[in-house]
């Protein structure tokens, strides 16, 4: 159809190597119908072809930044600022018209008495990924903030390596709460409301920076304002509006490193690299 | 007694097909165990929680949604007993002692503790728990163990539907079984009662034959019956025979009487005769004495013939029977038959000799042809068949005519037992009898439907050979 073709062309002129843009679980990455579409999208804007590089955690994607294996990423706060300057901020999602989004602190929708992180004191807790600053930074944080030790607090914890199945495994009794991303509990109520019923949201963080998408250092200038224009014009056109519904997003906007140093001051808190 | 079969089947086949179910249930429930132990062994080893708890939640979901499966629970146990993961975490909490969550959960820590064997099929017999426990092991090295629950009240459902099959079909059979067993009592009840109430006037009276369709079948049950009907026929045919033969002899009776009555009259009427020939001869030869000497001779002659009719002997020397006897007995009755207007039909084949008597035969046939005449009416109708066989003599004499009523037909060889419209004696049918019976035949009367017919059968001596 239009992509193919439109890649047919594309890969008529030059053999050109795919922008590789990886996928964390910032997004809520089971929708792979969008991811295909998107990927279109960007395709055809680009001329270029474009290929998506979902992984479950993190680490991973972060090693394949490391290694340069990445041209783009979508991670979170966390991780960009421990990559440092192996990354450029290059566009931040706009959601409820702020490039903002807060942490939930879940419990099952049964626990009517737990009020905050405190009240969950010596009970099983899902952590989403080690390198998530709402799914395990923020948290840790948060018991910190009420003088106790988060290496102890709880009885047991476990990563389920997604904001998605550390929802899930709140709904389901496994744990008894969850930290995770405002923004992936919205688009998950849209789209499976049976699973996020089953939980509470006991509070709501402070805001802090949308996760961000990065551009390894090694892409060129010209590479980088093509693509930051490619996503921050998505809703100018039908097509894009269209996959920003799909995504949950306003927009995006070209951002500024400055909306991270919440997250740098949550680091230097705990001790964190 | 089909009722009882199937019932009886119908429980050891319930009872069977629930002790299948069971035996089916436990069989999945350790192949599912042994194959999601496996997997779950390097998971455990990392600690790796969830995704112990995806691999067990979403065996459970695979379950649930197969056609065959039962509802169940996956429950991984780590060394010390503790839960490790659920596929149910809110009933079965992460870190939980299991022989904390129930009664019968504490017998079955118990149980698998004592058990050398780690796989163990556990039924409570407080609840309708069943549990199949198996370890996670590799290489020895035991992590933990997994069991799958089931609720044997789940059962029930399935097992429902196996006995609501069994009892439609069960049913069904017995709609059809009951009412041809029914039909078959029936058919051979009525018949069988019917025999009964037959049989049981055996002894007092003669039973009634049963009719030829009470049992239309060929089997055994229907032998019987037409045994019966056999021996119906002949305890008749007896009381038959036995009926002749007091007729015969009560015949033979008043013959004896006859005869012996006859000489007692021969004695002195011999010597009247004489002594009437005797005053013919040398008496006076007045008109008004001769006149009344011949009329004394003839009553005495005619006294002489009656006499004589009575004492019916067969003489060794009579000549034997010739066409011309045949000829003169028709001449004799001629004048009857012309009195009558009757035009006989006439039917003799005779060879040139017959080795009977012709007296006595001519008798027999003047006897017979004398009655038909008398019974037929005007314009009537007679018919004589006489014809030679090889071993027999056989004459049949038929009349139209009013009919001899059946109470009559058994005494008319009796003498005198004719009605008033026989003139002469009534003794010629009884003669005829009598002369019958010497010459060894038989004699017999048929009447109805306007017509009577004697037959008679007078058997052939044996020729001798040349």
């Amino acid at each position: 159809m239009l992509s193919f073709s439109a890649l047919g062309s594309v890969m008529a002129d030059q053999e050109l190597a795919p922008v590789r843009i990886g996928m964390t679980p910032a997004f809520l990455h089971d929708q792979h119908v969008v991811l295909e579409k998107w990927r279109a999208y960007l395709q055809q804007r680009l001329r270029h072809p474009v290929e998506f590089v979902p992984r479950d955690r993190y680490r991973e994607t972060i090693d394949l930044l490391d290694q340069g294996a990445l041209d783009y990423a979508w991670i979170c706060g966390y991780p960009f600022i421990m990559l440092g300057n192996t990354v450029r901020l290059l566009a931040v999602p706009v959601h409820g018209g702020k490039p903002l989004f807060r942490s939930y602190l879940i419990v099952p929708a049964k626990d009517l008495r737990t009020q905050s992180i405190a009240d969950l004191k010596g009970t099983v807790f899902a952590y989403a990924d080690p390198l998530s600053n709402t799914g395990y930074l923020a948290p840790r944080y948060e018991i910190k903030k009420v003088g106790a030790d988060p290496a102890n607090f709880f009885k047991l914890t476990f990563f389920t390596w997604s904001h998605r199945k550390a929802i899930e495994a709140v709904a389901s009794g496994l744990a008894q709460g969850a930290a995770v991303d405002g923004f992936v509990w919205d688009s998950l109520a849209r789209v499976s409301p049976q699973t996020t019923g089953r939980t509470r949201i006991v509070s709501r963080s402070p805001e802090y920076g949308f996760p961000p998408l990065v551009a390894h250092r090694h892409v060129s200038d010209a590479n980088f304002r093509e693509m930051q224009r490619a996503l921050v014009e998505m809703s100018t056109d039908a097509t894009g509006r269209e996959l920003l519904k799909a995504l949950n997003l306003d927009g995006f906007i070209s951002g500024d490193r400055r909306l991270y140093d919440g997250v740098a001051e949550m680091m230097r808190n705990l001790g964190e690299p | 007694m089909i009722l009882t079969t199937a019932l009886a089947l119908s429980v050891s086949f319930m009872a069977q097909a629930y002790s299948d179910l069971r035996q089916d249930v436990v069989l999945r429930s350790q192949n599912l165990g042994r194959s999601l132990a496996r997997s779950l062994f390097p998971v455990m080893l990392h600690n790796d929680l969830w995704r112990a708890y995806e691999t067990v939640s979403q065996a459970v979901e695979e379950v649930g949604e197969s056609a065959a499966g039962l509802p169940l629970d996956i429950l991984v146990l780590d060394r010390n007993g503790r839960i490790f993961v659920a596929s149910r975490p809110e009933d079965y909490p992460v870190l939980a002692n299991l022989a904390s969550l129930g009664a019968d959960f504490n017998g079955f820590t118990a149980v698998l503790a004592k058990s050398a064997d780690p796989n163990v099929v556990w039924e409570s017999s407080t609840s309708d728990r069943l549990l199949v426990a198996m370890p996670i092991a590799s290489d020895g090295v035991s992590l933990g163990t997994l069991i799958v629950a089931h609720s044997t009240s789940a059962f029930w459902p399935r097992f429902a539907r196996l006995i609501d099959r069994a009892a439609w079909i069960t049913l069904i059979v017995l709609g059809v079984l009951l009412p041809i067993n029914w039909f078959w009592g029936r058919r051979m009840a009525e018949p069988l009662a019917l025999l009964a109430s037959r049989m049981r006037v055996l002894g007092r009276e003669l039973p009634q034959r049963l009719p030829e369709d009470v049992y239309p079948y060929q089997d055994e049950l229907g032998e019987q019956f037409r045994a019966f009907n056999r021996a119906v026929d002949q305890l008749e045919e007896k009381a038959a025979l036995e009926a002749e033969i007091l007729r015969s002899e009560r015949l033979a009776a008043v013959g004896r009487l006859a005869a012996g009555i006859a000489h007692e009259i021969n004695n002195p009427l011999g010597g009247l005769i004489n002594a009437v020939s005797t005053l013919k001869r040398h008496g006076h030869t007045d008109p008004v004495t001769d006149k009344t000497v011949a009329l004394i001779e003839r009553g005495l002659f005619q006294i002489r013939d009656i006499v004589a009719a009575l004492l019916v002997e067969a003489k060794l020397k009579s000549r034997p029977l010739v066409p011309q006897d045949v000829e003169d007995v028709r001449l004799l009755v001629s004048p009857q038959l012309r009195k009558k207007g009757i035009v006989p039909q006439w039917q003799c084949s005779l060879p040139d000799q017959v080795a009977l008597p012709a007296t006595l035969v001519r008798q027999v046939m003047i006897n017979l042809l004398l009655n038909a005449i008398e019974a037929a009416e005007n314009q009537g109708q007679v018919l004589f068949t006489m014809a030679s066989e090889s071993n027999a003599l056989r004459i049949v004499v038929e009349n139209s005519g009013e009919t001899i009523a059946p109470g009559q037909i058994s005494h008319l060889f009796e003498p005198f037992a004719g009605n008033s419209k026989n003139g002469g004696q009534g003794l010629g049918l009884w003669i005829t009898y009598q002369i019958v019976q010497q010459l060894r035949g038989e004699i017999h009367a048929g009447s109805g439907h306007s017509r009577t017919r004697f037959s008679v059968s007078l058997p052939l001596p044996a020729t001798d050979d040349p």
